[in-house]
């Protein structure tokens, strides 16, 4: 049960309950630092951000992110490559504008 | 030009708080341009920030991002964000030839060569059509009208981004009416933040709801954590120079994309992204070469696009004219009380804070963001994805977008950033995407209005 949460959520892969932790924590602190700041604005809004960011500090310490770093499987980068120009040098120019 | 020097401090420390802050965002794999940049700038102006301090900032912010998005498409095959999904394939090319240091290096240097093309050309173009702002003004809706279908022909899937014009528009005019009818706002008033916010958070709050989907939900679960293989990392010495980085033709077919693509400052930048880029590379016989011509071109154009979609708009007409201007750009020319399409920073600045803003903000975003890219790509990336969770971003714009839409239109205007959100989603799953929304957002008073 607590290992099959993964799942792939807007481009990432994510802990259904991490990611459902994190929204609650990170919208909760931003909105009690919104409603609850008695100053006139814009306080609010500037404690409601700090609240949200605050909330995004420990979402990121808390929650690690769902990704491993796997061997490169490229090929080896040789030195002589390692310059910039060498793949443009060859080119004889042509045109190319249509 | 009596430029107070504690405005040119703000103005210095804004635009490096940006270039800072878009760096590390950049890198972020996946991270849609409008859902990173609008809350933030929307916030930053609602806040009452100095309004040339405020385009500092977001010139130095978008440099910055964009300078960065296309390094994880280098090193790990996956776009950092919208923009950088063309490059893709070529990215992963080069990486699987061993050669992400160079796919970099063109990228980040084609990059630089958008930005100061686009940055001249489109002060340029700004001034050349001013005359033309009070047509474009006295017919905004038809003009926004036509533009919205020209958009939807464009793109791929337009039969449906046809048919949706209509329905998206009245359901954004339906809520507006709502929301006047049980007194959530005052009279007169329209709202505009919580649909704007909406449509922007679409795609996320439909892939997040996709998990309550008995069906949806088998083919998003994941066994394990997304592998990922990073590139190593090659040195370099000095402060790069682009131009030492491109060949020749190279450099010249990214000035040529920057050229273009900030004359086409009214369209969608990921379409001329594509078209662009893949028109002057694809008849390059040599795949690396190729790769490299079109990782280049298409950075130079990306950036190039974006610049001018928020200066030519910004400073010749006041209104949200394009994909950039309508998107990460909008909160510059609409973010009520502060700035309303009466009065935004088009009335408020001169053509010389316009200059002296963007260039200090874009010089400030080249000489930290570019050394980075071309030096510590892999550093910055392996950094981000080892430590900045998705679920951690993912509720930083949650919790923005609920916040502001609360601050508002109060409860109803967070149900109805949720329901917007829904439908907005699905469309651009269909292929409606977001531009065309933006679009129908902005002409839905006019085309509403002539149903009747």
């Amino acid at each position: 049960m607590k290992k099959a949460s993964l799942a792939e959520v807007w481009e990432d892969t994510v802990d259904v309950w991490d990611l459902l932790k994190s929204l609650l924590m990170c919208t909760s602190i931003c909105m009690a630092g919104y409603i609850l700041t008695p100053l006139d604005p814009p306080f609010p809004l500037v404690i409601g951000l700090i609240g949200a960011l605050i909330g995004f500090v420990l979402s990121a310490l808390l929650i690690k992110p769902k990704r491993v770093f796997v061997e490169w499987k490229g090929e080896s980068v040789s030195a002589n490559e390692t310059g910039s120009n060498e793949t443009g040098s060859k080119e004889t120019g042509r045109g190319d504008k249509q | 030009m009596g430029m107070d020097p504690s405005l040119l401090i703000q103005m210095i420390g804004a635009a490096i708080g940006g270039a800072l802050l878009y760096t590390l965002i950049g890198v972020i794999p996946g991270t849609d341009e409008t859902a990173v940049l609008a809350p933030i700038f929307l916030a930053f102006a609602l806040l009452g920030m100095e309004p040339r301090v405020l385009l500092c900032c977001f010139i130095s912010a978008i440099v910055a991002k964009k300078l960065t998005d296309s390094i994880p498409v280098a090193v790990a095959g996956i776009p950092g964000g919208v923009m950088a999904a063309p490059m893709a394939p070529h990215g992963v090319f080069l990486k699987s030839k061993g050669l992400p240091h160079v796919s970099i290096r063109k990228m980040a240097s084609g990059s630089v060569i958008g930005t100061l093309v686009a940055i001249p050309f489109s002060l340029v173009l700004a001034k050349a059509l001013t005359p033309l702002a009070p047509i474009v003004k006295a017919y905004v809706g038809p003009i926004f009208f036509v533009g919205t279908i020209f958009l939807a022909l464009m793109t791929r899937e337009r039969w449906i981004s046809l048919f949706a014009i209509i329905p998206f528009a009245m359901l954004i005019q339906g809520l507006q009416y709502l929301y006047r009818g049980l007194g959530a706002v005052p009279e007169g008033k329209s709202v505009f933040i919580s649909f704007f916010l909406a449509i922007t958070i679409g795609p996320m709050i439909l892939s997040m709801l996709e998990l309550l989907v008995s069906k949806t939900r088998k083919n998003l679960l994941r066994s394990g954590p997304k592998e990922i293989s990073l590139a190593p990392e090659t040195p370099i010495k000095g402060f790069p120079n682009p131009f030492r980085i491109l060949s020749k033709t190279e450099s010249l077919s990214a000035i040529g994309g920057s050229l273009i693509g900030s004359a086409a400052f009214f369209m969608s930048p990921c379409g001329m992204t594509v078209l662009i880029g893949e028109a002057f590379s694809s008849r390059i016989k040599d795949p690396i070469k190729r790769a490299c011509r079109a990782v280049s071109t298409m950075d130079a154009l990306t950036n190039a696009t974006y610049i001018s979609g928020t200066l030519v708009p910004l400073i010749a007409l006041g209104i949200p004219l394009g994909g950039m201007a309508l998107g990460p750009a909008r909160p510059l020319f609409e973010a009520p009380p502060m700035f309303t399409i009466d009065h935004n920073l088009h009335h408020i600045l001169t053509y010389s804070d316009f200059a002296i803003a963007t260039v200090i903000g874009a010089a400030i975003a080249l000489m930290i963001t570019y050394p980075i890219a071309i030096k510590y790509a892999r550093r910055t990336s392996e950094f981000v994805f080892k430590h900045i969770s998705h679920e951690a971003l993912m509720s930083l714009f949650f919790a923005l977008v609920v916040m502001l839409a609360y601050r508002d239109t109060g409860v109803i205007g967070i149900c109805g950033v949720f329901l917007v959100a829904i439908v907005g989603g699905m469309l651009n799953r269909w292929g409606v995407h977001l531009g065309i929304q933006f679009m129908i957002f902005y002409c839905s008073p006019w085309l509403v209005s002539h149903l009747v």
